[in-house]
């Protein structure tokens, strides 16, 4: 429809510029003095006129094989085919012609537009508005809601409700109306004029508003908090450094000693790579120290220790070897210290001292190593981790090209591993006999789970458990074995943590198992190594079921113990059952016996027959007899006076529980009952003892104390004589949320409301 | 020989200041007093009917008018300040106790229609007519802010919400309240009831609480939020209830009823706590 009215608007539009092109002689004014009838007519006719005045130029008009009654070159109708006209099909013919571009392209414009939808009508807009308005309005007021809700519960409400500031005036409005008179004012006002204290306007003094202006609140606020943050570490670290003061274990001592000569030597390391020549003065320093060493008489056999163990030396093999050992250090001690040599040297000292045993090492050592600090530590390091025989000391497998620093980083490692097995240790000992043994376990755990081997086969197995899990989801058993396989490990993990922290890497999921196992790709393995732990723990070269069984065993443990609801449901079913299902019996036995005489569904339907029967409205019999007739004993009225004077009752309305069987509802309100029924309980009653301990209690002066009396006879509102109460306002309240749904609950109760106002108007709101 | 002295702590029995009062020292052992509810019974009997006897409920009469007093009003800042105007065209103020003064109009705006009822807003200079609508006027121009309207009858009385000064509440004629928001200057919301409400009057101690004196005796609260059903319906009037005024604190308000009385109501209450009538 739109399309044929543009085609019209347009097609009226190329006939005007014609019209502007026409001769001026031409009758133009024919039409106008006519009627509208008429005038149409003489307009077609004279469009008529128009198209053919323009001859050669005007190309000839195609044939037009519409029925429709009117026919014309500038309006197309549909009136006589009775289809709509569609654009596309006044446009295929435009197609063709190259004349009419300009046409197509226009026609193309209208058709790419759409149509605006109609605007809603003005009623619907405003009610949209209403309604938007309103919600909008409900939220702003929701957000009184808990306010209202705490001052209806409130027990004492004291209006006014905001707290009146002590109407104090600013101490420069009190002083503008005042003068110094006495001798003694004068005195003090001199002397607040000699320190430059304000007296009038501003309070502050220069200095206080220098620093008012020098830092401001927040910045105030955050230095404090640095500072406090900095005080609790001191304290912090204080207490740590006491409690590690206190530790009187020698060894610990000692490590922790070489602990920190690590750390100077891998500073000095640093600085020498950074600050050449600060590193050299460190390393005088290091010179100095080492030769105070020397000086000192420490490692002489000459210590009270010392001369001990020289009585017992010559029976006692262990004192043989401590002295000896002693000598050695002394020996090392005294030797001068050489200038660094070069890096080349070291490296090659390193991995030599990586590759070897322990034994060779540590001659070789002693014959050119570079730095006494660094090679005491590995050397003892190796006979600690020998005499412990822990297989977590062990040195680590090596890639082939360890920087220097990798090394040093490394020993720096051991070191602090060493401190931690110390804390551990003590704290291992303050553990319960219950925890140890669990520990144990963990441990073993650990030792197992560190071999590589082991690790693969747990990793092939989860793996395989993986498979099966996923191949049989719906099985109830294989469920949880993956999950609670992970579970376990895990927990033994979280059990035995500080253990774990001795080992370099952690191991804690079967993913991590998994990446394990290929790094171990790129180490070489150690045979040694592997020795070592055969001989340690055969059993754990026992290979995969075994294992799996234990995972397994522990598996169903957990299953059976931790959550089996549908195990639980399958595996102890019909014994069960059977049993309840005999206690019922008996149980229905007993009570069928009990009340064998008694049907009380009977007895209730003949109860409910009776109450209906009893609320039936009753006919009245009004005949007298004797009235009108003979009476007298042995007489009755007639049959037909008594039909007469018989007012029949009304039908009464239908029962309400006329559609419930099971229940007789008494409409009848029993006055004399309610006569003696409570009429107010107290508010939030659950039990009737509440209200009898209401009634009980007595409140006044005679029986209670003073505070209590007050206290139980004090108004529930406090209005103060004299004070304007205000509406309440939002700055008085201050708080805000935004939650209507407690009050609504409480408030718009429409069962409550219904049921206590039955008169209530019909009411119907329109947003 | 030894002698026992008998002492006592002057604590327990001597006053801090002069001003204190007198320590009695009592024994609230309740065998020594028995019957405390009986007692109690009587002893609240008798203050109740004490009360009705020295009550005072009338304070004092304020006259001066010549003609029906059609309007009243409270001064919202001062407690002894009460404006009202007679039917002769007379505009009072009148100080509590004494009589009151005649005030002149201090500017005068002729409208096109009827103005039924006026409300000015708590703290803008702002008020509202009502009439054939409802009108926001500034109180310095002489055309209003905006006009608002919802139905065609005439509507009675415009009442300013005092918590959310936005708000407007109506009663028209068509037995309908209507509330307004002066900000959007659109009605929000519309409540039909059975019968014309006279007058509505909010809480000013909850926003959303406001109470309408409707011509079926009764009075509605309602929680403008859910107009569906009342909070409560407050009922013992014996005919049309022509006003109605809240307490300031928001928790009773008053009623005036074309039956020639006064009843205060609590606001949770069905039923009236006082009346008071005229013979």
């Amino acid at each position: 429809m739109s399309a044929n009215r543009a085609m019209e608007s347009l097609l009226a539009l190329s006939q005007q510029e014609e019209l502007v092109d026409l001769p001026k002689d031409y009758p133009l004014s024919a039409s106008e003095d006519e009627g509208d009838s008429d005038g149409e007519r003489k307009h077609q006719k004279l469009l008529e006129a128009v198209s053919s005045l323009g001859g050669k130029n005007r190309r000839k008009l195609a044939e037009r094989s519409e029925s429709s009654l009117k026919v014309s070159e500038f309006s197309v109708s549909s009136e006589g085919s009775g289809e709509k006209l569609v654009l596309a099909d006044l446009l295929e013919p435009v197609k063709t012609s190259s004349s009419l571009a300009t046409v197509k392209k226009q026609l193309n414009r209208v058709k790419s537009k759409k149509t605006v939808e109609l605007p809603l009508n003005k009623e619907e807009v405003e009610q949209i508005h209403r309604e938007v308005v309103f919600n909008k309005t409900s939220q702003v007021l929701s957000k009184w809601d808990p306010i209202v809700l705490k001052n209806r519960q409130a027990e004492h409400l004291v209006f006014p409700l905001e707290k009146e500031q002590p109407a104090f005036a600013p101490i420069e409005h009190v002083l503008s109306g005042w003068k110094a008179r006495t001798l003694l004012e004068q005195e003090i006002f001199s002397l607040f004029h000699k320190n430059k204290q304000p007296v009038t306007d501003p309070l502050l003094t220069p200095v206080e508003k220098a620093s008012l202006k020098a830092m401001s609140l927040e910045e105030g606020k955050m230095r404090r908090a640095e500072l406090q943050r900095a005080r609790a570490l001191q304290s912090y670290y204080e207490a740590r450094a006491r409690r590690q003061k206190k530790i009187k274990s020698k060894k610990y001592h000692r490590v922790m000693k070489k602990a920190k000569a690590k750390q100077a030597l891998k500073e000095f390391e640093q600085l020498r790579k950074v600050n050449p020549t600060t590193g050299l003065e460190e390393l005088e320093k290091t010179e100095k120290a080492r030769m105070m060493e020397r000086m000192s008489l420490k490692h002489q056999n000459s210590g009270k220790w010392a001369k001990s163990k020289a009585i017992m030396a010559k029976y006692d093999l262990e004192a043989r070897q401590a002295m000896q050992e002693q000598l050695a250090k002394n020996k090392e001690l005294m030797q001068k210290l050489q200038v660094a040599s070069e890096s080349v040297e070291e490296e090659g000292g390193t991995e030599v001292e990586e590759l070897v045993p322990d034994a060779v090492n540590e001659a070789q050592m002693n014959a050119d190593g570079p730095n006494p600090w660094m090679l005491r530590s590995c050397t003892s390091d190796a006979k600690e981790a020998e005499i412990q025989e822990d297989p977590e000391q062990l040195p680590e497998p090596l890639a082939h090209n360890v920087s220097e620093s990798e090394g040093d980083e490394r020993l720096v490692a051991e070191e602090e591993i060493l401190l931690k097995e110390f804390e551990e240790r003590r704290s291992l000992r303050k553990r319960s006999q219950l925890n140890q043994d669990a520990e144990s376990v963990g441990n073993q755990e650990t030792k197992d789970s560190i071999s590589q081997e082991v690790l693969f086969e747990l990793r092939t197995l989860s793996q395989k458990l993986k498979e099966n899990h996923q191949s049989s989801k719906q099985k109830a058993s294989s469920v949880g074995t993956v999950p609670h396989i992970q579970r376990e490990e895990l927990a033994l993990e979280e059990e035995d943590e500080p253990l774990l922290l001795q080992r370099p890497e952690r191991v804690q999921t079967l993913e991590e198992l998994e990446e394990l196992e290929k790094e171990e790709c790129f180490q070489i393995p150690r045979p040694m190594l592997k020795g070592h732990r055969l001989k340690k723990n055969p059993n754990n070269q026992t290979d995969a079921p075994k294992k799996k069984k234990k995972e397994q065993m522990i598996d169903l443990q957990n299953l059976l113990t931790t959550k089996s609801p549908s195990v639980k449901s399958l595996a102890v079913p019909t014994t069960i059952e059977e049993l309840e299902d005999e206690a019922e019996r008996d149980q229905k036995q007993m009570i069928k016996e009990a009340f064998a005489g008694d049907d009380v569904i009977r007895d209730f339907l003949k109860e409910k027959r009776e109450a209906v029967e009893e609320s039936k409205p009753q006919d009245m019999d009004l005949t007298l007899p004797g009235w009108g007739e003979w009476g007298g004993a042995g007489l009755k009225p007639s049959a037909k006076k008594r039909r007469r004077f018989l007012i029949k009752a009304h039908e009464s309305p239908p029962r309400k529980d006329k559609n419930l069987p099971n229940a007789i509802i008494n409409e009848k309100r029993d006055i004399y009952a309610a006569a003696h029924q409570v009429r107010v309980l107290p508010h939030p009653f659950t039990h009737h003892r509440q209200f009898e301990r209401t009634i009980q209690t007595p409140v006044g002066s005679t029986w209670n104390t003073q505070r209590a009396f007050q206290k139980l006879t004090t108004p529930k509102i406090v209005t103060k004589a004299g004070h304007i109460i205000k509406p309440i306002k939002a700055e008085d309240v201050g708080c805000w949320s935004s939650s209507r749904s407690d009050l609504s609950v409480l408030q718009r109760n429409p069962e409550r409301l219904s049921a206590r106002h039955k008169k209530q108007p019909k009411k119907n709101s329109i947003d | 020989m030894k002698v026992k002295m008998l002492s006592r702590n002057p604590d327990n029995y001597v006053r801090e200041t002069k001003l204190d009062l007198q320590r009695v020292p009592r024994n609230y052992d309740p065998t020594l007093h028995p019957f405390e509810v009986p007692r109690e019974y009587v002893r609240a009997l008798n203050a109740t009917k004490l009360e009705r006897v020295f009550a005072k409920p009338f304070l004092a009469s304020l006259d001066g008018h010549r003609d029906g007093v059609n309007c009243l009003a409270k001064h919202p800042k001062s407690l002894a300040t009460v404006l009202s105007g007679a039917c002769d065209g007379e505009q009072w103020k009148m100080d509590a106790p004494a009589y009151g003064e005649e005030e002149e109009p201090l500017h005068t705006i002729l409208g096109k229609t009827v103005y039924t009822g006026i409300d000015h807003h708590w703290k803008e200079a702002v008020f509202a007519t009502c009439g054939q609508q409802v009108d926001i006027w500034d109180e310095q121009r002489t055309s209003p802010i905006c006009s608002m309207t919802w139905g065609f009858d005439s509507i009675s009385s415009v009442k300013f919400n005092p918590i959310e000064t936005f708000l407007l509440g109506s009663c028209a004629s068509d037995r309908n309240i209507v509330l307004y928001d002066m900000r959007q200057s659109t009605p929000l919301k519309k409540v039909i009831l059975d019968m014309r409400t006279n007058t509505i009057c909010w809480n000013p101690m909850e926003a959303f609480i406001f109470t309408a004196a409707n011509e079926d005796y009764n009075l509605y609260t309602f929680d403008m939020c859910a107009l569906d059903t009342p909070v409560m319906v407050h009922m013992d009037h014996v005919s049309a209830v022509l006003d109605v005024d809240y307490s300031p604190t928001g928790k009773e308000f008053v009623s005036a009823s074309f039956d020639k009385s006064i009843r205060i109501f609590p606001v949770d209450k069905s039923r009236s706590r006082e009346v008071y009538h005229t013979k």
